[in-house]
């Protein structure tokens, strides 16, 4: 029979002994955090075309298509200043009024809905991210492709350039050039 | 701090265990400071999905996923259904379930549609699912979408009390080979073989085959239970991208399989009851297309046709069914702040029932028809804030005619982490071809003094649709980082439903020695029942999760009698499930579930069914990347235990602790 003063020292040998085995698993970070931080970088690389923004003051309007996670992961960088304006994030639940965002992130959103949309974007300044090649396959800007358990960044650089935008070659040069509209079709 | 008890201890070691144990989790304010190189380096997990997703749909909605599916060792659809909260699932025998949302269980439940990849399975003979006769190839499912309360506006009219929606991956997902073959004690033997292809750049498909045997449970006076069965399906789909534009889906499956049971039938000659054992002969097919359109991303409609058939043959009835439906949907946003859907649907069942000693379906062949549309409008009140649905199904139908079903619903996201919705609805349950059309012998009450009686259940064409106004609230929230809760509670006002109305006994038949008692199926119970649903998910660790729900159920009738009709469905239900993957090719699954007491009607009288609690626990090992093997104990706590009883003829049985292997090769 145990002794009650032994039960807390056996019950903390057994946790810490589960907690050795949460060191098996490698100090990783929860990717949509990752996504966030990393469409705020993207957002510092990129050039929009003049008309794109109302006056010098306006904000870069980052625009969120997805469930509450996505929503919560984009929080910490809302109100952050690059290149001498501030990120402002909307989050959506439909899309609706998407001329007014200079970002548009669309997370899981269904091809048959995606493709027709990224139509009606064709040639607007709006950089568009998703999460995974279908989104690239539809005509999307840049792909944020979990491979393995690390980011790969693809951009589509042929639309990308269509929409007047300009990126940096800083960030090109990290990234995997895709041009899926003349594979495709 | 003072440690008295033993769970103080424990819980201490829990407050000083996860002081130390959030480090894993990285601060996302020190990622701002990486550059993107860096970010782009870094090991990346998405683990707390499930913990962290709050729905958006305002209704009481749960969903299963493929990996639920998986870890919780499931071979059967309704045993997946388990992990729903405010489901009742509850095991008949072997080959047969009785599975309904928010009370009103049996065999034969009739307030809960289902469909399978938008097909409805849901029969009108008797107006409920023959659970044996539906399979999927359950490593090919994507979800299944627990709905409770009325769905009617959307789903169309019996989705009173739920809807179940099991949805197949597309074929683009399932590309390559899949076997899987175990056996074990209950599940004797089973195996199911998929391929996937792509026929050209925009059409991908798949087939699939798949078969088991499952073994006899216990007998109620002991031994075997004679309910084995076998069963064998096949089946494909193809999807292809016809344009930007167009997309087409086809799909079909066909099935048989031989169903044991031991059957009890009433007889006028002592002992007033014979036993049966019969082998059952089900099977049945069904084929489906489906064409969508996209205008717009804010426009688009469908086509979709299906045809669906089965036929079995047993003592007490036989039965052919066809049914072919054509169903279009059309979707598109109005003026910035409506989103609306609607559409128009027609459906073609036809019959044929022979008649035998104990059953006549006058006519014994029908053909029906349903005629539905409806309309939904998705309003936002305040942007990305607050949306309120008005909606309404209206369909005819050969049995009752007209019917209305409108729902009104309100959304409301205040913060990314809170989610209230809530819903008032009618539904209607309408007839079924065998309440109106059969006869039947129910029972034959021995002589006391007075003779023997046969009682004869009548079927009543003027018996109506019962219909429900159901309030509903809700409220989910992940207020705490990596644990999410899910309340709804209901109040539910049903009108009309189905009682058995003695007649007058009719003359003493001198040959038989008996007199015959119509029992007529009427419209006289009326029933009120409440109650509330919690589900929650917490990612405890990274490889450490836990799913836990609570149900409570009360119901109350008019009338006192109507327990002795209807029964009552267990008022608590309690799941727990622990998931613990430890290394990355090692998974431990531990699921517990409590029932509480239930009341469950049949000719037989009535049966309190006492609570029980089970156990099942899986175990799987992938040894190399496309291998995994498993081992599954089910129902571990008890040698056997007794669920349901069936509303007639099939004799108690009591489910078996069942242990099996499985290997999963994807190549």
């Amino acid at each position: 029979m145990l002794t009650q003063n032994k039960i807390l020292p056996l019950i903390l040998c057994i946790l810490f002994f589960f907690s050795s085995i949460n060191q098996a698993w490698p100090q990783s970070v929860e990717k949509q955090a990752v996504l966030a931080i990393l469409t705020l970088n993207i957002a510092r690389f990129t050039r929009w075309p003049k008309p794109a923004f109302s006056n010098a003051e306006a904000t870069i309007n980052l625009c969120i298509f997805g469930n509450n996670m996505v929503q919560q992961s984009f929080e910490s960088i809302d109100k952050k200043v690059i290149n001498n304006r501030s990120i402002h994030v909307i989050n959506l639940s439909r899309l609706r009024n998407l001329k007014q965002c200079q970002l548009l992130y669309l997370s899981e959103l269904e091809q048959s809905r995606l493709i027709p949309l990224l139509i009606e974007l064709k040639h607007q300044p709006i950089l568009t991210l998703g999460e995974n090649i279908k989104f690239l396959q539809a005509g999307g800007m840049v792909g944020l492709l979990d491979i393995k358990g690390k980011i790969k960044l693809n951009i589509n650089l042929t639309i990308v350039k269509q929409s007047n935008l300009n990126i940096s070659s800083r960030l090109l040069k990290l990234a995997n050039i895709v041009d899926t509209l003349s594979q495709s079709r | 701090m003072i440690i008295k008890t033993p769970a103080k201890q424990f819980l201490t070691a829990l407050i000083i265990y996860f002081s130390y144990s959030t480090i894993a989790y990285t601060n996302q304010d020190e990622l701002i400071n990486l550059s993107v190189e860096d970010l782009l380096n870094v090991e990346v997990i998405s683990v707390a999905k499930k913990a962290k997703s709050l729905n958006d749909s305002p209704a009481a909605i749960f969903v299963i996923t493929q990996d639920d599916i998986k870890r919780i060792g499931a071979t059967s659809v309704p045993e997946a259904l388990r992990l729903a909260p405010g489901l009742d699932v509850a095991r008949i025998d072997s080959n047969k379930w009785a599975i309904s949302a928010r009370g009103f269980n049996g065999r034969f439940a009739n307030k809960l549609l289902v469909l399978i990849d938008g097909r409805s399975i849901y029969t009108r003979a008797f107006a409920g699912v023959y659970w044996e006769n539906q399979d999927v190839m359950l490593e090919d499912v994507e979800r299944i979408e627990v709905i409770r309360g009325p769905g009617a506006t959307l789903w169309g009219a019996n989705a009173v009390n739920g809807v179940i929606n099991i949805i197949t991956k597309h074929s683009e997902d399932t590309q390559g080979g899949l076997l899987v073959a175990g056996g074990g004690t209950e599940e004797q033997g089973f195996g199911s073989f998929r391929y996937g292809g792509k026929i050209n750049t925009d059409t991908t498909a798949r087939v699939y085959i798949k078969g088991f045997k499952r073994d006899e449970n216990t007998h109620e006076l002991g031994g075997e239970a004679g309910d084995d069965w076998d069963k064998v399906q096949g089946g494909f789909r193809m999807d292809s991208q016809l344009s930007l534009h167009d997309k087409l889906t086809i799909q079909g499956d066909a099935y048989r399989s031989e169903i044991n049971q031991n059957s009890k039938f009433p007889q006028i000659a002592p002992p007033y009851q014979t036993n049966l054992n019969e082998s059952i002969d089900s099977f049945g097919g069904n084929l489906l297309a489906r064409h969508q359109h996209t205008f717009s991303s804010t426009s688009n409609y469908s086509l979709q046709v299906f045809y669906d058939f089965y036929e079995r043959n047993e003592t007490f009835i036989n039965e052919s069914r066809h049914v072919i439906d054509i169903d279009i949907q059309h979707r598109f946003a109005l003026l910035d702040w409506n989103d609306i859907v609607w559409g128009a649907a027609y459906r073609y069942n036809h019959d044929n029932f022979s008649n035998n000693a104990f059953t006549e379906v006058n006519p014994s062949n029908r053909n029906d028809q349903l005629f539905s549309a409806f309309i939904q409008d998705e309003i936002t009140l305040i942007d990305d804030a607050l949306w309120f649905t008005l909606g309404s199904k209206f369909e005819h139908n050969d049995y009752s005619g007209f019917e209305a079903q409108p729902t009104a619903r309100l959304m409301w996201a205040p913060h990314h982490q809170h989610r209230f919705w809530g819903a008032v609805s009618r539904a209607v349950r309408t007839p079924s071809r065998l309440e109106h059309e059969m006869n039947t012998i129910q029972t034959v009450i021995p002589p006391t003094p007075r003779p023997a009686t046969e009682v004869l259940l009548e079927g009543n064409t003027n018996f109506d649709s019962e219909a429900v106004i159901s309030y509903e609230i809700g409220y989910r929230t992940t207020f705490i980082n990596n644990l999410s809760i899910d309340f709804t509670a209901f109040y539910n006002d049903y009108q009309n439903l189905r009682s058995g109305e003695p007649g007058q006994p009719g003359q003493y038949n001198p040959v038989t020695q008996s007199i015959p008692l119509p029992l007529q199926i009427e419209n006289n119970y009326s029933a009120h029942t409440y109650g509330l649903e919690v589900s929650t998910v917490w990612q405890m660790l990274n490889w450490w999760r836990w799913d836990a729900s609570y149900s409570l159920l009360k119901t109350d009738f008019n009338k006192q009698d109507a327990i002795d009709t209807i029964g009552s469905s267990p008022q608590q239900h309690v799941s727990l499930r622990s998931s613990i993957s430890p290394w990355n090719n090692i998974e431990l699954d531990v699921l517990f579930r409590y029932v509480d007491t239930n009341t469950a009607v049949s000719s037989f009288g009535t049966a309190t069914i006492k609570d029980y609690v089970s156990m099942d626990i899986r175990l799987a090992w992938q040894p190399i990347a496309n291998l995994e093997l498993s081992l599954v104990g089910q129902n571990l706590l008890a040698e056997k235990h007794f669920e349901y009883r069936q509303e007639f003829i099939t004799s108690d049985t009591e489910i078996d602790r069942g242990m099996y292997g499985k290997l999963t090769w994807s190549f």
